[in-house]
């Protein structure tokens, strides 16, 4: 019953999410536009999913060794913009070739495509978790114009923060518990789901506050 | 049943973990946003401490140019008004309508009072500041050397380089004040008989130079001129812009550069 509802919520957060960037999609500055791109295609590949594993019933996790590697592409692209200095575009581009490398070698050598990639979903969120803490130190040195709590790029940044801090724990904590070969307890999965549920309605509200701030600068006469 | 504890025991470390895991994230947050927020006003301090320099600077400029502008007036009325009036007064008093002559000095009276207009006529354009506003900065720096001209002691010229663009109006106006008391300089203590004053449009930045072919002066900053150049680089500084000398027994050029764009 309970895990019905944490799945009920996820999605339709992540449908919420995706309306609202396809909606307003033109208003976003570019970072956000990464955003919202992401978030469209979270949603085909979860869609995708749940296709292949009702449908066909087969094993879908095939598509989350791909996504993951989609997935932080586009959080590369994000970070690069936000950065938006040559240096961070460097190491962003770095830490995409070595994900892209570890996820080929983990499928080969050590969690096949019919197995959840939780190497690599942990290798990411390291590389996410470094890369929030590190925009926040940029975040900290500038002046912004508007308050810290009306800016989309702070609620963006600490979702990725909090979010990936605890795909560390999670995906670490499965990982322990899968090569001791105990199962892990079902809490961590619907509390992936909730943080995911949670993610994606911050992804949103974050969205929503880039299309307000960008809708207010555009000249009356226009 | 041992799976049964061994499950339990596995939830209770999770949460724990979790717990933690969130009492460090919330309190990094709070951090971030406590030194985030002390930065702003330290930042938001010092700009309201840099404004309140400035507004005080603009003054204290303000006062200066008005101050300037008091004692320009008052020599240019001591200088050649009060000079030719007192000449025609002279005429008057000594005109003896029996004689001959006392048809030439009413002529060279009528002129003398001629030149008077005409020379109030001319401070009072100089020290318009609508006028300037209005005109412009090489218009007003054109009326400027016309005006020294005309008095036949100096050959001045004035060379354009660039597309030629206003600039914001209470900028011109410092601009042109600078020009104008290099010009009085030159024509007071240069012993020059030529002036050239140069303005360069660049897409980046705007140049001046106004020089001449005087005796030249120490430019060492302790002389006893030092205080009117010293308030002429500080104008210049006001509006952003930089300010150099160059003297020698050739001449004096001097220089002010402001970004334009």
């Amino acid at each position: 019953m309970f895990n019905d509802f944490v799945h009920s919520a996820y999605y339709s957060l992540l449908i919420a999410a995706t309306a609202v960037s396809l909606l307003l999609i033109k208003r976003f500055s570019a970072g956000f536009r990464f955003l919202a791109l992401l978030i469209i295609l979270t949603l085909i590949s979860e869609s995708i999913a749940k296709y292949v594993s009702f449908v066909y019933r087969k094993n879908s996790n095939f598509v989350y060794h791909v996504f993951v590697v989609v997935e932080f592409g586009f959080y590369a692209l994000i970070y690069s913009r936000f950065f938006g200095n040559r240096q961070w575009n460097i190491a962003l581009l770095f830490c995409f070739a070595a994900l892209f490398s570890a996820e080929i070698l983990n499928t080969i050598f050590l969690q096949a495509l019919k197995l959840s990639n939780t190497n690599i979903l942990i290798l990411e969120a390291l590389m996410l978790v470094c890369i929030s803490l590190n925009y926040f130190m940029k975040l900290r040195e500038e002046t912004l114009h508007t308050p810290l709590v009306k800016e989309p790029i702070f609620w963006f940044n600490c979702a990725v923060l909090f979010y990936y801090s605890f795909n560390v724990l999670i995906w670490g904590f499965h990982s322990l518990k899968v090569y001791q070969l105990k199962k892990p307890p079902l809490i961590i999965y619907d509390f992936n789901l909730i943080l995911s549920a949670l993610l994606y309605f911050v992804y949103g509200g974050a969205l929503l506050l880039n299309s307000y701030a960008n809708y207010k600068i555009v000249p009356v006469d226009e | 049943m041992n799976n049964l504890k061994l499950n339990s025991t596995d939830v209770i470390v999770f949460v724990f973990a979790g717990v933690v895991l969130l009492a460090l994230l919330f309190g990094f947050i709070i951090y971030f946003i406590y030194t985030y927020q002390k930065r702003q006003q330290r930042n938001l301090s010092e700009k309201n401490m840099l404004k309140e320099e400035f507004k005080r600077t603009l003054l204290r400029t303000q006062i200066e140019i008005y101050e300037q502008t008091l004692k320009n007036i008052s020599q240019e009325i001591h200088d050649n008004i009060g000079q030719t009036l007192s000449l025609v007064k002279l005429n008057l008093n000594t005109i003896d309508l029996q004689k001959e002559n006392a048809g030439d000095k009413i002529v060279n009276s009528k002129e003398l009072v001629s030149k008077a207009i005409h020379d109030l006529r001319n401070l009072s354009k100089s020290l318009n500041t609508d006028s300037i506003l209005a005109s412009g900065l090489i218009k007003g720096i054109e009326t400027e050397l016309s005006i020294i001209d005309h008095s036949g002691n100096f050959k001045t010229e004035l060379q354009l380089h660039g597309q030629a663009t206003r600039l914001d109006p209470k900028k011109e106006l410092i601009l042109f004040r600078i020009v104008q008391e290099s010009l009085n300089n030159i024509i007071k203590h240069s012993n020059a008989n030529s002036i050239l004053v140069k303005l360069d449009f660049t897409n980046t930045y705007l140049k001046i130079e106004v020089g001449d072919n005087g005796k030249g002066f120490d430019v060492d900053p302790g002389n006893s001129e030092g205080l009117g150049l010293r308030n002429m680089k500080n104008r210049a500084e006001l509006i952003g812009g930089n300010f150099y000398i160059i003297s020698n027994s050739n001449g004096t050029i001097i220089t002010i550069t402001l970004p334009t764009a």
